[in-house]
């Protein structure tokens, strides 16, 4: 069965002053159960908005969606207790401590202390429980978030940019729990604008724009609908390469000191032998990997923002077709 | 429904402006408690319970000289003329002084009605809730039994408090001459009419934020109808009074039929009781069909 179907969603919003923005323009989308769905798409593209739709939070102004088998608008309540949410930044009582408010919570869904204790270890907070919300750095409250989200041990979790605010072993350690969530068996719809996180994360992806679902599937899918893969060398007289490897009939440019080389990747060897018939040896050769980032920039022909962050996420010394694990 | 209850008060109960608004009036009690014993201490032995000026009441019997009025009866009236007032404090007069600060009780219900559900939008915790229980109708509907019921103990409670406050210095300075169990008994029920206007005031607090989002927005709206568009309507309109919700507060709060709007305190409870359901009902509403951010 599938955990999320939304078929022809549609929000539009109305302005004050007249007129209208649509945030939702027939968004068909469809999760399947267990794995890590990653929800991709610049800001504005509607992320958001399908998560408010889906639980409830907002009303659709067209279309229709299912959790678990029940529309949000009737029956929602029915399933909630098997939904965990993140919805956009952590929305806690910075006067309350931590654990104040996971009390509250608990209380609200029945649920034993013990479970507060367990989900404080699962997000490395137990030692800050005591402490109020404002005190919490960003990182912390979104953490805290998560906790919430775990605390009824959901089997579909829904977060929305559950990374935002966290530093890289932050971000790190959210990946592995996703992950881990994942392998348990449960479902995680995760929303974010970082490509390289929805790439180490997720195994299925769909990506959205202005409302619209432009593509989804597996990862490696939709990473496969990009550009070809080719290779990628660095070599003393790249001048000289590119002559030779044209002359054998395949093309070469140079970018940024590297030959990108329009070739299969298990080929190289092919590759090597041409150029050492003209006496040229590579220093480096290597598949050029095509990322999420390309494949996105490909599809929607936009996202200045989404590289950007995806950008803030690698090191400027590396490579962007293999996006650097955050240390 | 209980689940959500139980979240509420909990939450109500561990908020800092309920423990801040507690201790300020506890601290306000302490200080009437201590001026009390000070100020009935110095008119401590000042005279009996019921004190006559002598000269005075001699002139007024004879002015009756003459009347055919029965010598019983001039007593009876110059006695009333010329009694001074008893400089002692007498615990009776509490029940006078607790309805003189009925307004204090019910300036700090619309406060902590108002900020209950502003401080849940102010910082998005409503969203958080509703991904939790997404039955609106019950969510909002808790919350307004929990800070109804908050109020009211919270109310009845400090009302304890003044009144145990100011025990000391009746008991040794004043009198508790009348302050028995009927007199108690009506004491309480003062009270209890003064939370209960409280929690009135409480929910309409409440309805307002809902409605506006904000707990500013509830005070803002609260201060300007009630100092501003009642005042001008008793001054412009005095046919529309008895529908006034400041008069028909006052109807209840003294227990009997008060001022010119010829209301009992029942019927003056009625008029409120209505207001304050058109508010939770709109409130209700438009909870139930507003988009949550």
């Amino acid at each position: 069965m599938d955990v999320i179907e939304i078929r022809g969603l549609r929000k539009t919003y109305r302005r004050f002053r007249g007129g209208s923005t649509v945030a939702l323009d027939g968004l068909d989308l469809t999760v399947g159960q267990g794995g890590v769905f990653g929800l991709l798409g610049p800001n504005g593209s509607g992320k958001t908005t399908t998560i408010r739709c889906l639980l409830g939070l907002a009303h659709a102004s067209g279309g229709s969606c299912t959790v678990l088998g029940k529309e949000p608008t009737r029956g929602l309540q029915d399933v909630i207790h098997r939904i965990g949410a993140l919805v956009e930044a952590p929305a806690m009582f910075p006067n309350f401590s931590g654990r104040r408010n996971l009390e509250i919570l608990a209380a609200v869904g029945r649920l034993p202390k013990e479970r507060i204790d367990e989900v404080l270890e699962q997000v490395d907070l137990s030692a800050r429980a005591k402490d109020r919300v404002k005190t919490y750095s960003l990182g912390m409250r979104q953490r805290l978030g998560l906790a919430a989200a775990l605390l009824r041990d959901p089997e579909l979790l829904i977060l929305d940019e559950p990374a935002n605010g966290l530093d890289p072993a932050g971000i790190r350690e959210v990946r592995e729990l996703l992950r881990r969530l994942a392998a348990e068996g449960r479902t995680v719809l995760v929303s974010s604008h970082i490509l390289s996180e929805i790439q180490q994360t997720c195994d299925r992806v769909a990506i959205l724009q202005r409302g619209r679902c432009i593509t989804q599937g597996d990862v490696d899918d939709v990473l496969s609908r990009g550009r070809k893969s080719g290779l990628l060398m660095r070599i003393v007289e790249p001048a000289r390469a590119i002559d030779t490897l044209q002359a054998n009939g395949v093309s070469a440019v140079e970018v940024d000191g590297l030959l990108e080389i329009d070739y299969p990747s298990d080929k190289g060897r092919e590759v090597v032998q041409m150029l050492a018939s003209a006496g040229l040896y590579p220093d480096e050769l290597r598949p050029h990997q095509v990322d999420l980032e390309t494949v996105f920039l490909q599809l929607t022909g936009e996202g200045a923002d989404v590289a950007a962050a995806s950008a803030d996420q690698n090191p400027p010394d590396q490579d962007p077709g293999t996006p650097g694990e955050p240390s | 429904m209980t689940g959500l209850l139980r979240a509420e008060l909990m939450r109500l109960l561990s908020r800092r402006v309920l423990k801040a608004l507690t201790i300020l009036a506890l601290l306000g009690f302490l200080v009437a408690g201590v001026v009390s014993f000070i100020v009935t201490g110095r008119n401590q032995g000042s005279g009996a319970a019921v004190a006559i000026d002598g000269s005075a009441y001699e002139d007024c019997v004879r002015s009756f000289k003459g009347s055919d009025l029965p010598p019983e009866e001039v007593e009876q009236i110059c006695a009333e003329a010329t009694s001074l007032e008893d400089p002692r404090f007498l615990y009776t007069d509490m029940a006078e002084i607790i309805e003189g600060l009925a307004f204090l009780f019910i300036m700090l219900a619309w406060l902590l009605g108002s900020t209950s559900i502003g401080a849940e939008w102010t910082h998005r915790t409503i969203t958080t809730l509703l991904t939790w229980d997404p039955r609106r109708v019950a969510v909002i509907g808790a919350k307004m039994v929990a800070t109804a019921i908050v109020t009211f103990v919270w109310l009845v409670i400090l009302e304890a408090l003044f009144s145990l406050a100011m025990l000391p210095a009746a008991s040794a300075h004043g009198s508790m001459e009348g302050a028995d169990a009927a007199w108690l008994a009506d004491y309480a029920l003062s009270c209890l009419r003064i939370a209960g206007v409280g929690v009135a005031a409480s929910l309409f607090g409440f309805s307002l934020a809902t409605i506006g989002r904000n707990t500013a927005a509830a005070l803002g709206v609260g201060f300007v109808y009630l100092a501003i568009v009642e005042s001008l309507v008793r001054g412009l309109k005095p046919a529309w009074t008895p529908w006034l919700v400041g008069d028909n507060l006052a109807t209840i709060i003294v227990g009997e039929q008060a001022g010119a709007i010829g209301r009992s305190p029942m019927e003056s409870a009625v008029v409120i009781g209505s207001y304050v359901l058109v508010m939770m009902l709109l409130a209700v509403g438009m909870f139930q069909r507003r988009e949550i951010a």
